[in-house]
């Protein structure tokens, strides 16, 4: 704009005059075609006029060419659904997965043979029995360190061992081995403990349902 | 300076005219299209053009007039379908099914009204080709056979091949039926009547080698 006040300040300069006339000639143009493109209608018309035009020039099978998603492939990608009587025969057989293995078993490896019965010379349960091996005041509360059990796999010292004191206290074994996998397998039924354990959860969920639904509003569908 | 704004403010002028002209006879200038004889329709129709319909009957595209087709913009895709009857006036209705570019399209008097992506019948259960006849309906049909749902089902061939309502996506088949989306089936089902024929082209194994 200071352009223009400059030029119209020198009205009788023949720059000022082609400089006028350019800018006016811009104007008009920029102001058409604001114009055109600002009317949809008119784009749309022109557009449809010219797409008419293309169309007429084009066959029917260009056309219908067009707007297909193509051919198809051959074979492989045509899948047919299998009938009912197959499908039946496949639904009698049940499925057969094999095991897999666990993660401790996936972390250590395949299990080493494991020799069927114990070390004859350490009877497992012979502190329960009629001869027990004597043992410390410090250390009953864990039986499974006595004599030569297995080692005990701890850096620290046992619990009630230290506060137990007397003169036959045994100082716990200290090894830094690897943890040796256990040899006896765990047996697929659950300990007489573990069966009291779920049935007391079981019973103490129940019984915080119970209390819910005493006290909370019931629900619509009951 | 006064010049130059009257004459900015004239081609504004001129331009708002022009436009508004254009507008106001814009009727007449597409009603004096050449190549639509009769009263065009409204929506998108591309108007074939005598050049164009002989063309496509002596290629084998057609095998009867065609006045328009409907304007699709893009390709359609699985399970697409356009439709638009809007200002077509009643007359015998017969439908185009093409295996090779995976078309149906739907026309009566002479315009097209419909068209959709189908599924046809796999490689060892071809779709029969050639004149066809709807020879029964059934809005809510249980194939025995395949134990499926088969709604808007016209029946072509005694052997129970048909165009009913299935799940239109790429890479599938059937085992000779022509499968258009549901939506598209409705509205063939409710335009079709027993009778009305139905053309297979394209069939994938005349293809030459």
């Amino acid at each position: 704009m200071s352009l223009m006040a400059h030029f119209v300040r020198l009205p009788h300069s023949n720059l000022a005059r082609t400089g006028v006339g350019a800018a006016v000639g811009l104007a008009a143009v920029a102001t058409l075609s604001v114009a055109t493109l600002s009317n949809p209608r008119l784009v749309q018309t022109l557009g449809n006029e010219l797409s008419a035009g293309v169309q007429q020039v084009k066959t029917v099978a260009a056309m219908l060419a067009e707007r297909s998603p193509g051919e198809r492939p051959e074979g492989a990608l045509a899948s047919l659904k299998p009938k009912r009587q197959a499908m039946l025969s496949d639904h009698g057989i049940p499925k057969v997965h094999a095991p897999s293995p666990t993660a401790y078993e996936a972390l250590a490896g395949p299990p080493p043979m494991a020799p069927v019965a114990p070390p004859p010379e350490v009877p497992l349960y012979n502190a329960v029995g009629a001869s027990p091996v004597p043992v410390p005041l410090g250390v009953a509360a864990t039986p499974g360190t006595s004599g030569g059990g297995p080692p005990v796999l701890s850096n620290i010292p046992l619990p009630g061992g230290g506060g137990g004191g007397g003169g036959a206290f045994t100082p716990p074994i200290i090894t830094t081995a690897t943890p040796e996998v256990p040899q006896t397998p765990a047996t697929p039924v659950p300990e007489p403990a573990t069966w009291a354990m779920m049935i007391f959860g079981f019973a103490l969920i129940g019984r915080a349902v119970r209390q819910m639904n005493i006290a909370g509003p019931k629900p619509a569908f009951d | 300076m006064r010049g130059g704004v009257i004459a900015l403010a004239s081609a504004a002028l001129a331009a708002t005219a022009a436009a508004w002209a254009f507008d106001t006879l814009k009727p007449e200038a597409h009603a004096a299209r050449p190549a639509a004889p009769e009263q065009p329709l409204s929506g998108d129709r591309i108007y074939l053009t005598k050049a164009q319909l002989d063309g496509a009957i002596a290629g084998g595209t057609l095998d009867r007039p065609v006045k328009s087709l409907l304007a699709v913009k893009a390709p359609l895709h699985f399970g697409d379908y356009s439709w638009d009857e809007r200002g077509v006036p009643a007359g015998s209705t017969w439908v185009r099914v093409d295996l090779r570019s995976q078309l149906i399209s739907v026309f009566r008097a002479g315009h097209e009204i419909g068209t959709a992506v189908i599924v046809y019948g796999g490689d060892n259960k071809q779709t029969p080709s050639g004149r066809l006849h709807i020879l029964g309906k059934a809005r809510d049909h249980r194939s025995s056979l395949y134990d499926a749902e088969m709604p808007y089902t016209l029946r072509l061939t005694d052997d129970g091949v048909a165009i009913h309502a299935s799940s239109v996506r790429w890479g599938a088949a059937t085992h000779g039926c022509i499968g258009v989306p549901p939506a598209f089936a409705e509205r063939l089902f409710d335009a079709a009547k027993v009778g009305d024929e139905v053309v297979v082209v394209g069939r994938p194994s005349q293809r030459p080698a």
